[in-house]
């Protein structure tokens, strides 16, 4: 499949039809993401399992997209996108942090050991051009371990594991939904200074509240958190809880904003 | 000594607050385990006050607002209504009782509600037992202290 | 319009987790972990995370600066080197200290111990990572 995916993203280049290509290229074993400009560089793009695309870059809290897009005006963007990429661009397109003009994605659908391993809730993009789209659900066991927990279980659960955070900021800084120049996380008023392990559950409670309503499951929060805090299983089921309240999943609709977005009424589909 | 639970009101101004005073002026009795925080709309409160409240010393927290329709801000409880059961689904998650935060709509002229909205929200608590995680804030757990 | 991730080791303390500055047209954007260093292994510390932030930060100086009348004031290179050459050559070694920097060269570093040691005669060298 890569070399399809090389042959059209050539053809996307050699025919002008497109600047530029943002994808994963392979710089001496590793897998980063790049800017591919020629024909020939794109000899060096690849498909990899857990490296992401999309990223805040810091300090100016802007996301890499944002970034280009700003530096030159009209830019024809292509973007080899996988289902996670892809609900990232959405959401941060929605949420005025990047432009989806001129960008063209070239979505291409999880295979079985990545959809497996990852375990997101849809490893594909809308259209995918190369790759199968896998229907089957690959729920993690783990979040249905979780669901039959009682509540004294779970605290005792989160307390072990929340307790063993480092305040290291890896999930948010991963996070590609996060880029709020205030973040919360860093207020004095909820989350004092100097105190490790940061105060239960309140370090870990902004980030869960504050993504409900717009976490793309890609998992970048877990891969970077250095104590194995099942992170993704907070925000698993938030995004469900989301969905049963409001019947709203964040990356799939591009053109349908959160419930938490504008002022409106909106009305939760069960009782409180 | 039976536990008596502590719980932090957050009253919006121009209803819930007024009506609370109302039961006041009224000579209305209720037990004194509730500690009002007058903001000037129920849509002020996030979530992170809430559990702000709940793990420094509240056993649970009420939220009051002007009936949906009355809002003085028009909008301003719109928000309230869509936050607190998602706050609430957060709490369950996380193992903790989520009937330790209610939401209700109290109007100004509502002191009798007011009364009765806290002496079952009291009686509820005291069911339930004190919070688990009220004490976390001030939890000396840390490991390390700068 | 080029993006680069320049592999790099964090200079911040000891077991050296592997990273990649973003480098965007030549300007340093951000940091990313580096998924398969057999050290780090993808994770970063808080430090890690912001390893970048100094090298732009407006915070950086520009000039020396030498504290008169209670007030640090900008100072020429000469002036201040002078003033430190002049300082510490009263001083007794037990009366100095020094503090390097993990935003300096492994090289600098060694340097700075050297001085300290075998010139100015004292034990008290340290590191900003000990903090």
């Amino acid at each position: 499949m890569i070399e399809e995916l090389r042959a059209h993203c050539k053809e996307l280049l050699a025919g002008k039809r497109l600047d530029s290509i943002y994808g994963l290229g392979d710089q001496g074993g590793a897998h980063v993401p790049r800017f591919f400009s020629t024909v020939d560089e794109l000899d060096d793009l690849v498909l990899a399992g857990k490296q992401r695309l999309i990223f805040t870059c810091r300090p100016s809290d802007q996301n890499i997209i944002a970034l280009v897009q700003g530096q030159r005006s009209g830019l024809r963007l292509g973007i080899v996108a996988r289902g996670c990429d892809e609900r990232a661009l959405f959401e941060l397109a929605k949420l005025s942090q990047l432009s989806l003009d001129g960008v063209e994605v070239v979505g291409v659908a999880c295979d079985r050991t990545q959809a497996e391993e990852c375990r997101c809730s849809q490893p594909y993009p809308q259209d995918p051009r190369f790759g199968e789209k896998l229907e089957e659900t690959f729920d993690d066991p783990a979040v249905a371990r979780f669901r039959k927990m009682g509540a004294e279980e779970r605290l005792a659960f989160w307390e072990h594991h929340l307790g063993k955070c480092i305040k290291c900021y890896g999930c948010r800084n991963a996070c590609p939904l996060c880029f709020c120049k205030e973040c919360q996380m860093e207020r004095e008023l909820f989350v004092r200074r100097g105190a490790l392990p940061p105060d239960f559950p309140l370090f870990h409670f902004v980030h869960m509240m504050h993504l409900a309503d717009r976490c793309v499951d890609c998992g970048a929060c877990e891969d970077a958190c250095p104590m194995d805090i099942p992170l993704r299983l907070l925000k698993k089921v938030m995004r469900g809880a989301v969905r049963d309240l409001f019947n709203y999943e964040p990356g799939i609709d591009p053109t349908r904003g959160s419930p938490f977005a504008g002022i409106a009424r909106v009305e939760t589909t069960h009782g409180d | 000594m039976s536990f008596e639970p502590k719980i932090v009101a957050f009253l919006c101004n121009w209803c819930s607050y007024t009506g609370a005073d109302l039961a006041g002026t009224s000579r209305m009795h209720y037990p004194p385990n509730v500690l009002s925080i007058r903001v000037n709309c129920s849509g002020r409160v996030s979530p992170l006050m809430v559990m702000s409240a709940l793990t420094k010393g509240a056993d649970a927290v009420l939220i009051c607002g002007c009936h949906i329709g009355d809002c003085h801000y028009v909008t301003g409880n719109w928000q309230t209504e869509k936050r607190v059961p998602l706050l609430k689904k957060g709490l369950e998650s996380l193992g903790i009782d989520p009937r330790r935060v209610r939401l209700e709509w109290v109007s100004a002229s509502e002191g009798a509600r007011f009364v009765e909205v806290v002496e079952d929200f009291i009686t509820e608590i005291k069911r339930l037992g004190p919070n688990p995680v009220k004490g976390a804030h001030h939890d000396r757990r840390t490991a390390c202290s700068l | 319009m080029a993006t680069e991730s320049v592999f790099s080791v964090c200079p911040y303390c000891g077991t050296g987790c592997g990273l990649y500055l973003q480098v965007h047209d030549g300007q340093l954007v951000g940091v990313r972990p580096a998924q398969s260093h057999p050290a780090s292994q993808g994770k970063l510390c808080i430090k890690g995370w912001h390893a970048n932030e100094f090298v732009t930060s407006k915070d950086r100086l520009t000039t020396p600066l030498i504290r008169r009348n209670g007030k640090l004031q900008p100072a020429s290179w000469k002036e201040a080197v002078e003033l430190v050459a002049q300082k510490l050559k009263a001083a007794s070694p037990d009366h100095v200290a020094a503090l390097s920097s993990a935003k300096c060269t492994n090289e600098e570093n060694y340097l700075m111990q050297k001085l300290v040691r075998a010139v100015l005669g004292s034990n008290n060298v340290d590191h900003c990572a000990r903090l």
